[in-house]
């Protein structure tokens, strides 16, 4: 398998079994969630609601987890700890660089798959 | 074919670990969050439920805790598969009991797959069928002599396997706390020899032969007496635990 940056391919391929299309509709749902709750994320930055920032972020964390994105995953940890604290100064640039790791992630993931993701 | 109750609130997790389990042969039910498994918890019992404790509203220590205090959910047996750093609430899981905890990010499906299917090999009879009859509340070798009469009288195989579930059920207890003492003791060799036979007749309940009822019905009438002669043994030890405890505050 060649390397798509921010995803250990041994993790997506143990955790579907080496199964393509498995791989494929996995992450076609993680990107259909990851949209909503990258939704939930702003409006929560938006109204200063620390709790559900943290929620959320979990659940992300999770999701990137079981994909494979572990670096990504662990960004999401990481602010989802500091959210439970307060919202951090930076919440702004964080979410913008969340975003922006998400897309080039799925770039890589689309090219290495050869298709395109919903949505 | 056993029932997992897989409860996550992440449908990417469900979806990949749904997958995994199916293909090993379980049915896989899914509960979105902690109400829907209430739900589904009280419509049927699964043979193993899955949980994750992280999640809003009703969370896994609340799914958790109304698994305990239900009579028929009791003895389900729980695996935890969440974060490893929600510390709190994973100790308040294991204080309510749970089989094992699995942490998420350090859990490929393969390593699941194996827990659960150790777990199920290691269950002798499934929680679902257990939850299908009540236990008697009168444990002793007296109160059981009914059931066993009503054993030896079943007409048929469907109602002595009816009676096998409700003597298992009712001794569930004296049986896995005699499974935990040492191999060597009459106790630890009686029990599982028990284990091992209830396990065949549960699975073969069109040949359960005179013989065979005989011989359960002698052995657990044993195990009740050898688990009442422990019990001052026991008793004792815990006594002296507190004296000793108590010296130490």
């Amino acid at each position: 398998m060649n390397a798509v940056v921010g995803v250990n391919l041994n993790i997506l391929r143990e955790a579907t079994c080496e199964d393509r299309d498995l791989a494929i509709e996995l992450l076609n749902l993680f990107f259909e969630q990851t949209a909503l709750e990258q939704k939930r994320l702003n409006r929560a930055a938006e109204q200063r609601d620390a709790q559900e920032l943290s929620a959320v972020a979990h659940k992300i964390a999770g999701s990137c987890s079981a994909c494979g994105m572990t670096a990504l995953s662990a960004r999401m940890r990481e602010l989802e700890a500091l959210c439970r604290q307060s919202i951090p100064a930076d919440i702004e640039a964080r979410l913008q660089d969340i975003a922006c790791d998400l897309q080039e992630i799925r770039r890589g993931l689309e090219t290495h798959f050869n298709c395109p993701f919903t949505p | 074919m056993k029932t997992i109750l897989f409860i996550d609130d992440d449908p990417v997790v469900t979806a990949l670990y749904r997958n995994c389990l199916k293909n090993e042969g379980f049915d896989i039910q899914i509960a979105a969050d902690g109400a829907e498994a209430a739900e589904k918890l009280r419509q049927r019992c699964p043979d193993l439920a899955i949980l994750d404790l992280n999640m809003p509203g009703v969370s896994g220590v609340d799914v958790l805790r109304v698994i305990r205090t239900t009579p028929q959910l009791k003895h389900l047996p729980v695996i935890v598969f969440s974060s490893g750093y929600m510390l709190p609430l994973v100790k308040e899981a294991e204080q309510l009991g749970i089989h094992c905890m699995l942490t998420k990010s350090a859990c490929p499906p393969k390593k699941l797959i194996a827990q659960v299917n150790d777990l199920m090999s290691r269950t002798t009879i499934p929680a679902s069928a257990l939850a299908s009859v009540e236990a008697v509340a009168d444990r002793s070798a007296a109160g059981m002599r009914g059931l066993f009469d009503q054993f030896a009288a079943a007409a048929d195989s469907s109602g002595r396997h009816r009676i096998l579930l409700i003597i298992y059920k009712s001794l569930m207890e004296s049986l896995q706390e005699a499974l935990m003492t040492d191999e060597e003791t009459p106790r630890g060799r009686l029990s599982r020899a028990l284990d091992a036979m209830f396990k065949d007749l549960y699975s073969h309940p069109d040949h359960i032969t005179a013989s065979a009822q005989q011989t359960l019905i002698r052995g657990l009438s044993r195990l009740i007496q050898l688990e009442e002669e422990a019990r001052p043994v026991l008793e004792s030890e815990l006594a002296l635990k507190d004296l000793l405890r108590s010296l130490d505050d």
